[in-house]
């Protein structure tokens, strides 16, 4: 165990390196998508908030789908490894959806004249974020480890669920009544300038996923470990 | 009738047994949502007009706010003498109690609508006549959903601390489909469904039941187990 | 407000969140890291 802690550094070499190379690309991606867009003719210069915003709302999609994932591992395995994964994904996730959603309505006010709109994929998003934050809370309200890990993959299996019929059910109710109108056609400048921040978007999301579990786990196996000295149980393995 | 159905059955029947004991559960839960209801129309009358294309709304809002103050007691009365521990020792399939929960909890919050439906009728002036029947039928599968997730998340909230707070936090925003079908199927059919819109709500909220029927039907045993 | 004042706030935004879950980060690390030191000594 002691032996175990001394060879799982929380930030080994590799992941430093990791951590600059995303960010030198992301500065990378972001100079080009800037670079490359030529102002559209009727956003004007707008669409720029795309190259932050459309990259944030794919990426927490797939935080989401890391959630659902390693909570049905955890429940398989009973491997507490893929509880503090799925752990360190919602907390990411969060963070990106509040910030996708706060971009969608700047983008909103100045392109449809209001910060809101109940537009299915606002909506969508925002069901995600309470999703997110539900899960969250009910991590930071129970304090047995077994127990947590077993009660927030019950919920993120659930949410995850629950997604996608949110969102047939806001888009069925929208279009019963009157549809929100958004461009559609997109010139390719857009469409790689979108696509390379995705890609710059989905490493950082892995650089902060693994540097969060990283943590996560030499935290959970310090607690263990004084856990067991309080009990007197000795070297058990909690790893 | 199979073992499990009895077992099932005998769940249900406790729960039901002990909330008939003592009535002041139902009676409060019965009460808050006439509240409810009264308080909204305080808030959007006296338009008559106004309040009953509000209405759908309103009604289930309403179960959904008393609803959610019953699940957590009928957990509540396992815990306060460690009946819970008692229970999960009897042999058998720990989802007969998941299954026996849902099946109370759908009586009583059943029960409450029984009451609380006509009440909004005479209240909010709404219509009453043969084509209003199928909105029975959304209240029923609209209820089935709400109790099935509620009874579910409540095997978890109130077994912690702030269990009031942490119980509509998790429930709510998985309920927005079901609320959203369930109201624009009401207003549908209130309006005559000339569109003919409703079917696609009512396709909504079986596929919703069904799923989650499903999902916490199999995830309850990890959620129960100590 | 300008095009420019909500591309600047939405730029501002991002980059506020991203750089702030990353120093959030950092001393969620460095706390491990202090964890695991003193456990190992």
């Amino acid at each position: 165990m002691k032996t175990w802690l001394a060879n799982y550094p929380v930030r080994p070499r590799w992941l430093r390196i990791l951590g600059w190379s995303v960010f030198a690309f992301f500065v990378a991606t972001q100079a080009i998508a800037w670079k490359i867009s030529p102002p559209d003719r009727d956003m004007g210069h707008l669409e720029k908030i795309l190259y932050v915003h459309v990259p944030g709302a794919w990426v927490s999609f797939v935080a989401f789908t890391c959630v659902f994932v390693a909570s049905i591992m955890y429940l398989i395995t009973r491997d507490i490894k893929h509880d503090l994964f799925a752990a360190s994904a919602a907390e990411i996730g969060t963070v990106l959806t509040g910030m996708t959603l706060g971009l969608g309505s700047i983008w909103g006010r100045p392109t449809w004249g209001v910060w809101w709109t109940w537009d299915p994929r606002i909506l969508t998003y925002t069901v995600l974020l309470l999703i997110f934050i539900s899960y969250l809370a009910l991590r930071s309200f129970v304090d047995d480890e077994d127990r947590r890990a077993r009660w927030s993959a019950a919920v993120g299996i659930i949410g995850f669920l629950d997604v996608p019929i949110v969102y047939m059910s806001v888009k069925w109710w929208r279009t019963l009544h009157q549809m929100q109108s958004t461009p559609s056609t997109i010139a390719r400048e857009y469409i790689i300038g979108m696509d390379l921040n995705a890609f710059a978007f989905l490493f950082i999301f892995l650089y902060f996923v693994i540097a969060r579990y990283r943590a996560a786990r030499v935290m959970h196996a310090v607690e263990s470990r004084r856990e067991d000295a309080a009990l007197g149980v000795g070297e058990a393995m909690h790893v | 009738m199979g073992r499990e159905t009895r077992r099932i059955l005998a769940i249900a029947l406790k729960d039901l047994t002990a909330e008939r004991r003592t009535k002041a559960n139902f009676n409060g839960v019965l009460f808050f949502a006439v509240l409810i209801l009264l308080m909204f129309g305080f808030a959007l009358g006296p338009d008559a007009d106004a309040l009953r294309d509000a209405s759908a709304g309103v009604l289930w809002l309403t179960v959904l706010f008393g609803g959610v103050l019953a699940f957590n007691r009928s957990y509540e009365m396992e815990l306060e003498n460690g009946a819970l521990d008692a229970l999960l020792m009897y042999p058998g399939d720990r989802k007969s109690i998941y299954l026996g929960k849902l099946i109370a909890n759908l009586a009583f919050v059943l029960l409450v609508e029984v009451l609380l439906v006509p009440m909004a009728v005479v209240l909010y002036n709404l219509p009453v006549n043969p084509r209003m029947a199928p909105v029975l039928l959304v209240l029923l599968l609209g209820t089935i959903g709400f109790v099935t997730l509620g009874t579910f998340y409540a095997a978890m909230a109130s077994r912690v601390r702030a269990r009031e707070v942490l119980l509509p936090l998790l429930l709510f925003p998985v309920l927005v489909p079901l609320l959203v079908a369930a109201v624009q199927a009401t207003r549908a059919i209130m309006t005559g469904d000339v569109m003919g819109d409703s079917h696609a709500w009512f396709k909504l909220l079986v596929v919703y039941d069904v799923i989650f029927l499903v999902a916490s039907y199999f995830a309850f045993e990890y959620v129960i187990e100590e | 407000m300008s095009n420019w004042g909500y591309i600047g706030m939405a730029y501002g935004l991002a980059y506020i969140a991203l750089a702030g879950y990353a120093l959030y980060l950092r001393n969620v690390c460095k706390d491990a890291e202090h964890l695991s030191n003193e456990e190992v000594r």
